[in-house]
């Protein structure tokens, strides 16, 4: 309950904070991008728009991501906030939880604005609205769950720089791990594949999320590939929320 | 009468540097704190003022030691819900008004929806903060924001309010209104335990004070008996002359000008009769010998400036000085 509380804090400090700047950068490109570069293109613009728009929804989303939790404990670590509210009867779990909860409910509002922006932008140019937008739109919000829960596990014991160069690295190796097990295989190589086998056991396999493709390309997702893809979020976010809270609990403010 | 608040032989050092090399911030620290009582924790700054009022809290872990807060470990939640703490140069979220902030406050202290804003808007009235309610908190000065702080730290009614400078920040009337509240609650039975460098505040609300230096605890001072534990006499004379003056001073005594009349001040049992036997002879005037009323400021001054390697007599003209505020005549006479 006290995490409500706090996510809801966490929440109007960063739409007051005016990170909802985003969302109008999101819709600027997206006209820019049908202005300047459907003309280039020979009868897709539908397609290219769908792409820029579905894509740009998920890279607003990791920078909002990484900018505003990376420096949320931190902030208030630096500013004594954290002693105020650790000094009232709430535990430390509750206060990450809070934090998680706020940084996911401002992104879920944030996606929730830009797929507006990008059915807008859908219906004034060629291209066609699908309702299997929405499960791509759907997978990406999975995929940013976990990457709200990497930056929170990062921000509960490192500084706000290190937190946004681990998360974005994260993010990087968590889209390239098929690839690695692919590269294991090819090579036969047994390093390589311990290589691979410890990074799908401990990184997040960010690949799972994206149908972005599928959905453009007209091609089936399978509705357990979605079902699993959401467990796999919500399993990996909360063992990541756990180990969270074992670190932060040994954190000392000093 | 119960312990509040419980330290024994707390120490609690922080590493320094990437050699894993520790500098201590507390060494064998040990006090109690009873309920009802106002106790001062004073220290320079750096002194381990603030990593006392953390571990308390539990926001640090000490290294050895044990901390007790109503009988509970520090940071645990029955300690947490009976007390209130404000910090030092306090900060909140920027963007919430200050009734936000202090909703916030009131529901993490497990207050329902409609006592909470109750709560919320009885302590802005309190901190006289009322008019600035819906203003957001970026906005606040240093010393609104200390207001706010206060508020916070009052929202559950909390038996025993840890207060880390609660007077920063303030101007003369702010720190006259706050020093009325933390009347007001010390005369409702609350247990403060405050960190301050205003020392005359201090002596005007606590019962008992703590100095620390260097992360020891050198005194405790009982503020009720202050007075009474330093004997220093002064003695005035008409008529010195300077001759005698400057052999005064040779021979370590303060002495001070007061328009005609010289003080001299004389430890009570070090051969004061001798001396004014002396002086008389040599043609003064003895007008008084009153015992000097020796203030928190001195014994705060004598205990923090013990260890930079300053004489006895060093640190009696020094804080002479300090507390008279005047030129000694030692520094005008010497050559």
């Amino acid at each position: 309950m006290k995490s409500i509380l706090l996510a809801t804090t966490t929440f109007r400090e960063a739409v007051r904070d005016r990170v909802f700047g985003l969302v109008a950068a999101f819709g600027l490109l997206l006209v820019l991008s049908t202005v300047i570069i459907s003309p280039l293109t020979v009868g897709a613009r539908g397609k290219i728009v769908t792409d820029i728009g579905l894509a740009s929804i998920s890279l607003f989303s990791l920078l909002m991501v990484l900018f505003v939790g990376s420096g949320m404990v931190h902030k208030e670590i630096d500013r004594r906030t954290i002693m105020t509210i650790l000094s009232k009867p709430i535990s430390r779990l509750d206060y990450l939880l809070g934090k998680y909860l706020g940084l996911w409910a401002t992104l879920f509002v944030m996606m929730a604005a830009m797929t507006l922006i990008f059915a807008c932008a859908c219906a004034l140019t060629e291209a066609e609205w699908k309702p299997t937008y929405l499960v791509a739109l759907g997978m990406a919000l999975c995929e940013m769950t976990v990457v709200t829960a990497v930056v929170v596990f990062f921000s509960s014991f490192t500084t706000p720089v290190l937190t946004s160069l681990f998360t974005l690295a994260t993010f990087i190796v968590g889209h390239a791990i098929g690839d690695l097990e692919r590269f294991a295989m090819v090579t036969g190589s047994a390093g390589m594949e311990r290589a691979a086998d410890i990074s799908r056991f401990v990184l997040p396999n960010l690949d799972l999320f994206n149908v972005r493709n599928a959905v453009v390309h007209d091609l089936p997702v399978h509705s357990e590939h979605v079902v699993w893809a959401v467990v796999y979020a919500l399993l990996y976010s909360a063992v990541l929320l756990a180990i969270s809270d074992l670190l932060f609990r040994r954190r000392e403010f000093k | 009468m119960m312990t509040v608040l419980e330290l024994r032989s707390v120490s609690k050092s922080y590493r320094s540097d990437f050699l894993f090399r520790r500098m201590p911030a507390l060494t064998d620290v040990t006090f109690d704190v009873a309920a009802g009582e106002t106790f001062a924790y004073l220290g320079h700054n750096g002194a381990g003022k603030t990593t006392t009022i953390k571990s308390l809290l539990g926001l640090i872990r000490v290294d050895a030691g044990n901390i007790r807060v109503f009988g509970h470990a520090p940071g645990t939640m029955a300690a947490k819900r009976r007390l209130g703490y404000l910090p030092e140069n306090p900060y909140f979220y920027d963007h919430l008004t200050a009734r936000e902030f202090l909703h916030l406050a009131a529901r993490l202290n497990d207050m329902n929806r409609s006592d909470a804003k109750h709560r919320a808007d009885q302590l802005l009235a309190l901190v006289k903060m009322d008019h600035k309610a819906n203003v957001r908190l970026r906005n606040f000065s240093k010393g609104m924001l200390q207001r706010v702080g206060l508020a916070q730290a009052l929202i559950g009614d909390p038996e025993l309010l840890v207060l880390d400078e609660p007077m920063g920040g303030l101007d003369p009337v702010g720190r006259y209104e706050v020093r009325r509240i933390l009347e007001e609650l010390k005369s409702r039975g609350k247990t403060l335990f405050m960190s301050s460098h205003i020392l005359a505040d201090v002596e005007t609300l606590a019962d008992r004070a703590a100095i620390l230096n260097g992360g020891t605890l050198r005194r405790l001072v009982d503020l009720h008996e202050l007075g009474h534990q330093e004997r220093i006499m002064d003695l005035k004379f008409t008529q010195l002359s300077e001759a005698m003056v400057g052999e005064l001073v040779r021979r370590g005594y303060p002495v001070e000008r007061r328009a005609e009349a010289h003080h001299v001040l004389v430890e009570e049992h070090f051969a004061m009769a001798g001396l004014i036997d002396e002086l008389v002879r040599s043609g003064s005037r003895l007008l008084r010998a009153a015992p000097h009323r020796v203030s928190l400021e001195e014994i705060f001054l004598r205990e923090v400036e013990r260890d930079v390697g300053q004489t006895p007599e060093d640190l009696l003209h020094r804080t002479v000085d300090e507390l008279v505020g005047a030129t000694s005549v030692k520094e005008e006479s010497t050559p």
